[in-house]
């Protein structure tokens, strides 16, 4: 059987290492842009990355965005990385969207969180992702060391 | 796209039909094939009575074939004795331990690890060293792994009892045969 329209394929990779130092504001290391059209009412993208950053005590933020909802949103402090796999899913409507808890550490296992819901136009919309940091203390550095998109389209 | 290419000639056949596929996605708004399952096998691998370390399955990946700012992920499931003995899991990639992770009271484990090429294919980067998610202590993990040239996956598993098992469940193989050239977003445009 042939599904034409049912599809996994990559639409970013960049291992090229993107750094944050220097101020305590939220900052972008990458953005992404999923062109409009590109998802369908029954696709979804997924996400996957890398973050590093030194082992102290202050705040470390590591977020990432849907067309600006925040779909990935962590707090490291005393560990050095954080590697993350998240998806967000067009719910049979091209302006209804699904993903796991934000606060889902990885983006895998249990949490009592509560889902993250968006009703983003996707057919009309170009929808960027952001990855990006917020520092508890200017002097530290976040680093994406490598980002991965992959996006879905179904034929529903 | 065939995936048995050794050589330099059909490596280059195969960047040849991989830029062919880019062009006709262009013309028809169909995805390119850059996500290649290049290895699939769910028969179990059972190793022997040792305490020896033992590599249950080796899977080739061909020089040349992952481009410079490509992907391979890998996805294994592992069964094993629920008992206090210890089981270890680890996996090798181009003679280098990428992954190593000891079980005692448990009985399965699912892992996914990922070595991302950073613009070379003698520069890789990678995440925890157990195939886990989320935070660690552990380094991230810089590799000079030489993908021009053919390079093993390793599945191995060691034991501290001998009489127990620790089985390879399945494993799988993906390529991220992302552009090598562009290191940038196809252009997609509305279905």
């Amino acid at each position: 059987m042939i599904y034409p329209r049912s599809r996994i394929f990559t639409i970013h990779h960049n291992a090229i290492i993107a750094s944050h130092t220097g101020n305590t504001s939220a900052t972008a290391l990458r953005t992404v842009t999923i062109p409009a059209g590109a998802m369908g009412a029954n696709g979804g993208v997924r996400i996957t990355g890398l973050f590093s950053y030194p082992n102290n005590g202050n705040n470390k933020t590591l977020s990432v965005l849907f067309n600006g909802t925040v779909i990935y949103n962590i707090v490291a402090t005393t560990t050095v990385h954080n590697r993350f796999q998240i998806s967000v899913h067009n719910r049979n409507s091209v302006s209804s969207q699904v993903a796991a808890p934000n606060g889902l550490n990885g983006g895998w296992g249990q949490t009592t969180g509560a889902l993250v819901t968006a009703s983003h136009n996707t057919d009309t919309t170009a929808i960027p992702i952001v990855f990006r940091t917020t520092l508890g203390s200017a002097a530290d550095t976040v680093n994406l060391e490598y980002s991965h998109i992959e996006l879905f389209t179904s034929g529903g | 796209m065939s995936l048995t290419v050794l050589s330099k000639r059909g490596a280059a056949m195969q960047a040849a039909l991989f830029h062919a596929r880019k062009r006709r996605f262009t013309r028809l708004q169909m995805a390119p094939e850059n996500n290649i399952l290049f290895h699939h096998n769910a028969t179990s691998a059972v190793g022997t009575a040792t305490t020896s370390l033992e590599a249950l399955r080796t899977v080739t990946i061909p020089g040349n074939i992952v481009p410079p700012n490509g992907e391979i992920r890998i996805t294994a499931h592992y069964s094993m004795t629920n008992s206090a003995n210890n089981k270890t899991i680890s996996m090798k990639f181009g003679g280098v331990t990428v992954m190593s992770q000891v079980f005692t009271t448990a009985t399965n484990n699912r892992f996914q690890f990922a070595l991302a090429l950073r613009n070379s294919r003698a520069s890789q980067v990678g995440g925890q060293g157990t195939g886990g998610w989320g935070t660690s202590t552990s380094a991230v993990q810089n590799r000079t792994i030489d993908m021009t040239q053919n390079q093993d996956v390793v599945f191995e598993a060691t034991k501290a009892s001998a009489g127990e098992t620790l089985q390879l469940e399945y494993s799988m193989i993906e390529l991220i045969n992302f552009d090598a050239h562009t290191n940038r977003d196809w252009s997609l445009k509305p279905r």
